[in-house]
């Protein structure tokens, strides 16, 4: 698909006195191995250096968007609650873990993945003191998202939101009252969790040239939120299909990148290299079109019905060239 | 729009009221700062845009 109309990017907002570069904040160029520091999408009370333009584009937001964000905030209060004083016992971690999945997609889910939580998938600052992170996927209605970058297909994207975060409240919910705590965490402005990586090692799908998941099932047509818990589970493994074979060479989000955010080779960024997409020049065309996602959008992966497909070819590629190198070097 | 760092475990069915007013009291502010700050912020911001100056989010927002 094309995005629809997109303005070019100049902007009628700016700072004074710039801060400190948000890649500077994000540990582009780092070589140890440290956690994420807030950025943008302020959910606390602390001050951080792009918070004027966060408040500025938090006020210029259209009133249908507005709307989703103030229902996830009363729906969030019940992120957390009270737990079942009895117990259930979990003798097979592995047969919980398959009705937690089969209960989020009872929910609405359409992705769920589990993976253990550790201390690189929080903020800096950060404590969250459970063993588990269920992650969920919701996609996008792919005919509203066609709308990107205009107001319309920010409003879908917030709606989703709004309906991934009910999803893990009410998983958070039921898994308090099989007497373990748990914490859903939804988005926009989650407090303390990266989704993304979450998601990545949850199986979810992997991380994509723009920066977001790419799933198998919904490409990157999905939004993300976490139900962290100490119900004992069996984790996932991370997914391998293909998203680097085809990302290597798939210029589709860069060339599409009104701002020109997205490179085309992955960068260091906090000890690790990795896809990484240029907070400075996109934040601003983000903030001008209330969210953009024309990256996300326009990656092939999120067509509907072709990421299956799309694997198998680039898995079975790999493996013929893996086969034909062998065989070359076979004596 | 700030959210739900302040939504606790709500214990007891006092406790869970007293959670609600809160994040409704919170909500209300959002509401309000929206609507009313926001209503001055989107206009002014118009009408800079019109006249072809910048919007300064740090002179608006203080930093």
């Amino acid at each position: 698909m094309r995005p629809h109309d997109p303005p070019a990017p100049t902007y009628a907002f700016g700072y004074r006195n710039t801060p400190v570069s948000g890649n500077e904040i994000n540990g582009l160029g780092v070589t140890e191995r440290t956690r994420a520091r807030k950025v943008f999408h302020n959910p606390g009370g602390e001050t951080m250096p792009w918070d004027a333009l966060d408040q500025f584009f938090a006020l210029i937001n259209p009133r249908g968007v507005v709307r989703h964000i103030f229902a996830n905030i009363w729906q969030l209060r019940r992120r957390d609650g009270p737990v079942n004083s009895h117990r259930v016992e979990v003798p097979d971690p592995l047969i919980m873990s398959a009705r937690i999945k089969e209960k989020a997609i009872d929910l609405g889910a359409d992705l769920v993945g589990i993976t253990r939580l550790s201390d690189d998938v929080l903020y800096l600052g950060a404590d969250v003191p459970y063993r588990y992170a269920v992650c969920l996927g919701l996609r996008m209605d792919r005919e509203e998202m066609r709308f990107v970058p205009q107001p319309r297909a920010a409003v879908e994207v917030l709606r989703v939101y709004r309906a991934v975060s009910r999803i893990a409240i009410e998983l958070g919910e039921h898994i308090r009252n099989l007497g373990w705590p748990a914490r859903a965490y939804g988005n926009p402005n989650s407090t303390d969790l990266l989704h993304i990586p979450l998601a990545v090692r949850a199986g979810l799908g992997q991380l994509g040239k723009h920066g977001s998941l790419i799933s198998k099932e919904h490409g990157s047509n999905v939004r993300l939120a976490t139900v962290v818990t100490d119900l004992p589970l069996a984790t996932d493994q991370e997914a391998d299909i293909g998203v680097d074979d085809l990302c290597l060479t798939c210029r589709r989000c860069v060339l599409d990148c009104p701002p020109g955010a997205i490179s085309d080779e992955k960068q260091l960024v906090r000890g690790e290299e990795k896809w990484y997409v240029d907070f400075d020049k996109c934040v601003p065309y983000f903030t001008k079109t209330y969210g953009c996602a024309i990256c996300i959008e326009v990656c092939p992966w999120s067509e509907p019905g072709r990421g299956a497909k799309l694997s198998d070819k680039l898995l079975a590629a790999r493996n013929d060239g893996v086969r034909a190198r062998e065989s070359r070097s076979a004596p | 729009m700030r959210t739900i760092d302040d939504a606790a475990a709500a214990e007891s069915r006092w406790a869970q009221m007293e959670r609600d007013l809160r994040v409704l009291r919170r909500l209300l502010r959002l509401v309000w700062v929206y609507f009313v700050t926001g209503g001055l912020v989107r206009r002014r911001y118009r009408q800079k845009q019109r006249r072809g100056e910048v919007f300064l989010v740090d002179d608006e927002f203080g930093r």
